[in-house]
């Protein structure tokens, strides 16, 4: 079911893998993976940054340029993880496995920045990065 | 609740009432009763010190309502106006804090109809009163003259506003005078204002409250000298050498006929360099004085008292300091004193210069977007009213932290020109190392947020004040271990 | 408090995400490692052929050599300054095999004559005769071959042993003169003399060969001439070899070696074919929209295609055709005979290329001998199946070693008289059994 998921997550944006001989791999093996991995490193990403850098520890990197950082590192690792995966499991490289990582990139995006919606409230340091919305107070 | 009147008469008094807001502002508790109504007395409308006086006790009064009632923290005693402590509104007097004169341009001789008395009187009133006396206009004071003052002042007591504040005054309720024991108002002022508050015949309203009314008085004793003019130079001005005499002569004065005050507390010091002599009017805006910061104390002291303490005979207190220093600092006050008002003024000197130097770079952090301070601070009139109580060059904190320090004997506790955090408190500095950078911006942004955390006031001016006092107590005690 | 809330949903997600993380590797076990299995033609396939391991075993042979008088001219008695004839050669070479090989386990020789009611007789022989007769030549007159007859002795001869039989023979058929219809029936008479082999569910490898011939041949027309004397024009013999699928093929690849160029299989039949979708390799690049099935599988027999307009599928199924007889093999043979058999889809067989060296050293590879490329332009159905199929086919050289008029070998060599009615007998045994040599089948789906 999760297979199914994040290969119709990715195949929505992307179409069909390419090469298509590696189509399983990709639905079977690489798009569950990245998209897990997406899913846990961008959450802890935004739990190191809330709860820990902002909660925990207090150090000063509350502002919005920070969570920006985090934001970017996020989409690095993001755009690393479907290439890494893509050769890890012997697939061809295609001009497909770039936009994978394109579009898991723009997905780390959205992605850490729900979870920042979701979960900065817990913050106190930061619960108004980047924004206070939607929070009152 | 019970209230406080304070009467500030004079210059001194409206000098000390200033240090008096200073100390409420940081916090410092006034036991006892939950409102304070100042009245100043003094003719002199035009007097500087009295109109920066008013003019923070305005914006006192508008910082301490935007927060509303509590029971501790900056700004939390309530200040009121005589007019507005009348709950039905009825009061047909003028809303301010300063007792009305009327405008009494003219000159004494004027005033007493001396040119309508027969020949004997005005003889009389020659031998009373000099020429100069009689010739000067009341509108700038009395000028270091008691006996112009009585005669003035006597008619007060018939004013409206003396019979609004005797009607409005409610069993309980203490009274309070400051006056100077060497000027021409307060040295007059303040036996004429207790002799009618306790005569028994009197004619205002609540006579029995009044005569019962717990009392006390700050009598400041002198503790400055004037300049004296150059030679040639037309004498208009007071005369600071008989200070000392006036003063002797008031306290034997005192010492015989004043009866009703259950407290009296006396200050004093030895007069450092002269002051520049302006008489009266705008010009007479004396720098800030420790002495008065310290006469302030003595309404909190006042205050600490509980009633039946303050019913047996008659007590008189003198301030001393551990050690005669010039530069005063929070050691040299005794520990009762130090208690009351070291830590208050610690954490609302930490918060006046976190707010003017650093907040402005805090639009990010947490408890100032979290009430958009940012637009707050553009928009909401009240922040100006902050602003003006820190800043304001004429009666602004910072203006009076520096007066405080301009003179010989200065208030020294705290290093008003240090930007570092941890080297403010004079007496105690945080020892900071490679890992404990003391008390620094990001420390206190984490305080501020963490102390946002618990605060639920969506206003932004009482969230901000309200994490601040959090921010700061908490600086104070961990970081700056200040006991 | 929202926050506390917030903190242990948290907790919960960060825990169960842990719990699922550890799915999803790449599995390189397979799960199927098992051969990929033809599909078997069920219904009607009485016969069980083992698979290749009994290809090395040893087998039993009773070989047969026909004797009559037209068999004489092959094996002339040694003379000096003559070479032994082809036939010689390939008989000593094949009995000492048979003989002293390692293949063979227990072996009989026997000498097919005919009695004088033409009646077929097998003389059971030492191995020292045997080669005594094929080197000395034969020394007894024995007038004619009743082809149908001998064969079935020699057939219920070796099904009673549970051996594989050798015939070595002219065949040309030589009936009692008193019964010259056979002629007329000789496909029929041949099919109803095997009918052993074809209830026993075995199977008939024929070879054949061209020796010189010294001395009389007999012509199966008698017209003009009825025997003609030779010397050294080439007459075609065969080797017949029949039994189980395996044992033949032991005989033919191991024992017999050198085979001549002239072969021909009936009745073989390979159930269990290595194959695989090869869809990785980057010698075989697949086109368009092809994967396979099952990711994890080692052999791909099932792929899911999708051929668009402008992107026809095309991909590569490769073959293990090493336990098929040599010709068949044969690339060429392979490109006329091999067909693809398609449902649901249309689909065409695009080049096929045999294994290189560069195939052998990749593994995935090694283990296929052909490789054939199948083009899917166009599905008419959302799954379906694509045969590979190897047909059934008799050898084209038949019909010209064939001939209705053997009567002057000279002028017209090598041609057997109605060698291709006996052949049409001996197919006929097979004809509804069986359609092909093997039928390879991958399965498709529409890939979504």
């Amino acid at each position: 079911m999760i297979q199914n998921f994040f290969a119709g997550l990715y195949e929505l944006i992307l179409g069909r893998p390419m090469p298509a001989n590696f189509t399983n791999d990709y639905r079977e093996v690489v798009f569950p993976n990245t998209g897990l991995q997406l899913f846990i490193i961008s959450l802890a990403l935004v739990v190191i940054y809330y709860y820990v850098l902002n909660r925990m520890m207090s150090t000063g990197f509350y502002k919005t340029q920070h969570w920006v950082l985090f934001l970017v590192l996020n989409a690095i690792i993001a755009f690393i993880i479907p290439i890494v995966q893509v050769n890890s499991n012997g697939i061809e490289s295609h001009s497909y496995t770039y936009m994978f990582a394109f579009v898991n990139m723009v997905y780390s995006l959205i992605l850490f920045f729900l979870f920042s919606i979701l979960l900065k409230r817990g913050s106190v340091q930061a619960w108004t990065t980047p924004m206070k919305w939607p929070h009152k107070r | 609740m019970a209230k406080l009147f304070v009467f500030g008469i004079g210059g001194t008094g409206s000098r000390v009432i200033r240090s008096l807001v200073m100390l409420m502002a940081a916090g410092v508790k006034i036991q006892n009763c939950d409102k304070i109504v100042p009245i100043i007395i003094d003719p002199d409308t035009q007097n500087g010190d009295m109109n920066r006086t008013v003019e923070l006790l305005k914006t006192y009064k508008h910082l301490h309502d935007g927060l509303g009632r509590r029971e501790e923290g900056f700004f939390h005693t309530d200040i009121s106006t005589l007019s507005s402590i009348a709950g039905d509104g009825t009061g047909k007097i003028r809303d301010s804090f300063v007792y009305d004169f009327g405008g009494i341009n003219k000159p004494f001789k004027d005033h007493v109809g001396y040119n309508q008395l027969d020949i004997d009187s005005q003889a009389l009133v020659d031998l009373l009163f000099t020429p100069e006396n009689l010739s000067n206009s009341l509108d700038v004071g009395f000028r270091g003259s008691p006996n112009v003052g009585s005669v003035v002042l006597n008619e007060i007591i018939d004013s409206p506003e003396m019979r609004f504040f005797a009607s409005n005054f409610q069993a309980g309720d203490r009274i309070f005078f400051v006056s100077s024991i060497f000027g021409g108002t307060g040295a007059a002022g303040f036996p004429l204002l207790l002799k009618n508050f306790k005569d028994v015949h009197t004619t205002l309203p609540n006579a029995a409250s009044l005569n019962s009314a717990l009392t006390g008085a700050m009598v400041v004793l002198p503790y400055f000298s004037l300049e004296q003019p150059a030679a040639g130079v037309q004498a208009d001005f007071i005369d600071s050498n008989a200070f000392t005499t006036k003063a002797k002569d008031a306290l034997s004065y005192y010492q015989h006929h004043l009866g009703g005050v259950n407290a009296v507390y006396y200050m004093g010091d030895t007069p450092d360099k002269p002051l520049e002599n302006n008489p009266g009017r705008a010009s007479q805006k004396n720098d800030a004085h420790l002495v008065e910061l310290l006469s302030a104390l003595a309404i909190v002291d006042f205050m600490d008292y509980s009633d039946n303490e303050l019913s047996g005979a008659e007590v008189y207190h003198e301030f001393g300091l551990r050690e005669d220093v010039s530069h005063v600092q929070f050691s040299h006050l005794d520990q009762e004193t130090r208690d009351r008002v070291a830590k208050q003024l610690i954490r609302f000197h930490y918060f006046e210069r976190y707010y003017t130097a650093h907040m402005p770079d805090d639009a990010q952090a947490a408890y100032a977007k979290g009430v958009d301070l940012t637009s707050a601070l553009r928009n909401e009139p009240i922040f100006k009213e902050l602003n003006k109580f820190l800043t304001h060059p004429d009666f602004g904190y910072q203006t009076w932290l520096k007066e405080l320090n301009r003179k010989d004997r200065t208030f020294a506790a705290l290093n008003i020109n240090e930007t570092d955090f941890n080297r403010m408190v004079a007496d105690k500095q945080i020892e900071t190392g490679f890992l404990n950078k003391g008390i620094h911006q990001g420390a206190f942004v984490k305080e501020l947020n963490r102390a946002s955390e618990s605060i639920s006031d969506r206003d932004a001016y009482k969230a901000t004040i309200k994490a601040f006092e959090a921010a700061t107590e908490a600086l104070v005690d961990s970081k700056l271990k200040y006991a | 408090m929202p926050i506390t809330k917030s903190v242990s949903s948290l907790y919960l997600l960060l825990s169960l995400l842990l719990v699922v993380s550890g799915c999803y590797k790449k599995e390189s076990s397979g799960e199927e490692t098992g051969e990929a299995t033809a599909t078997v033609e069920q219904k009607d396939e009485p016969r069980t052929t083992t698979t290749a391991p009994a290809e090395s075993s040893k087998v039993d042979v009773n070989l047969y050599l026909e004797v009559s008088n037209g068999m004489k001219g092959f094996m002339p008695p040694a003379e000096a300054g003559r070479k032994p004839t082809e036939f010689q050669s390939r008989l000593n070479k094949m009995i000492s095999e048979v003989q002293d090989g390692i293949y063979v386990d227990s072996k009989s020789y026997y000498l097919a004559k005919q009695d004088n009611q033409g009646r077929p007789v097998l003389d059971s022989v030492s191995y020292s005769t045997l080669k005594s007769t094929v080197v000395s030549g034969i020394k007894a007159n024995v007038l004619g071959t009743p082809l149908p007859a001998m064969l079935q002795a020699a057939l219920e001869k070796s099904v009673a042993q549970n051996t594989v039989s050798i015939i070595v023979s002219d065949f040309i058929h030589g009936p009692d003169p008193r019964d010259q219809g056979q002629f007329i029936s000789l496909d029929s008479d041949i099919r109803s003399s095997l009918k052993l082999a074809e209830h026993k569910g075995l199977v008939v490898a024929v070879l054949a060969d061209a020796s010189s011939f010294y001395g009389s041949y007999y012509p199966a027309v008698k017209k003009p001439a009825v025997s003609k004397k030779l010397d050294g024009e080439e007459i075609p013999y065969y080797i017949w070899v029949i039994g189980k699928q395996q044992e033949v093929q032991v005989v033919t690849n191991k024992v017999l070696r050198n085979l001549p160029a002239q072969q021909a299989y009936f009745g073989f039949g390979y159930t269990t074919l290595p194959y695989s979708a090869v869809l990785k390799s980057k010698q075989f690049r697949p086109a368009g929209v092809v994967y396979c099935t099952s990711r994890t599988a080692e052999t791909c027999t099932s792929v899911n295609i999708q051929p668009q307009k402008d992107e026809p599928v095309s991909f590569t199924i490769g073959v293990d055709l090493n336990t098929l007889p040599a010709s068949m093999q044969e690339l060429a043979y392979l490109k006329r005979n091999l067909k693809l058999a398609a449902t649901g889809c249309r689909a065409t067989i695009g080049d096929i290329s045999a294994a290189t060296e560069d195939t052998k050293a990749i593994p995935e590879l090694a283990g296929y001998t052909h490789f054939v490329q199948v083009n899917v332009p166009e599905l008419t159905a959302n799954k379906g199946t694509l045969a590979l199929q190897l047909q059934q086919v008799v050898p084209t050289w038949i019909e010209n070693w064939s001939t209705e008029n053997d009567n002057d070998p000279a002028a017209d060599p090598k041609k057997t008289y109605q060698f291709n009615k006996i052949i049409d007998g001996v197919q006929a045994l097979y004809r509804d059994q069986r359609k092909h040599v093997f039928s390879l089948t991958m399965d498709f789906n529409k890939a979504d």
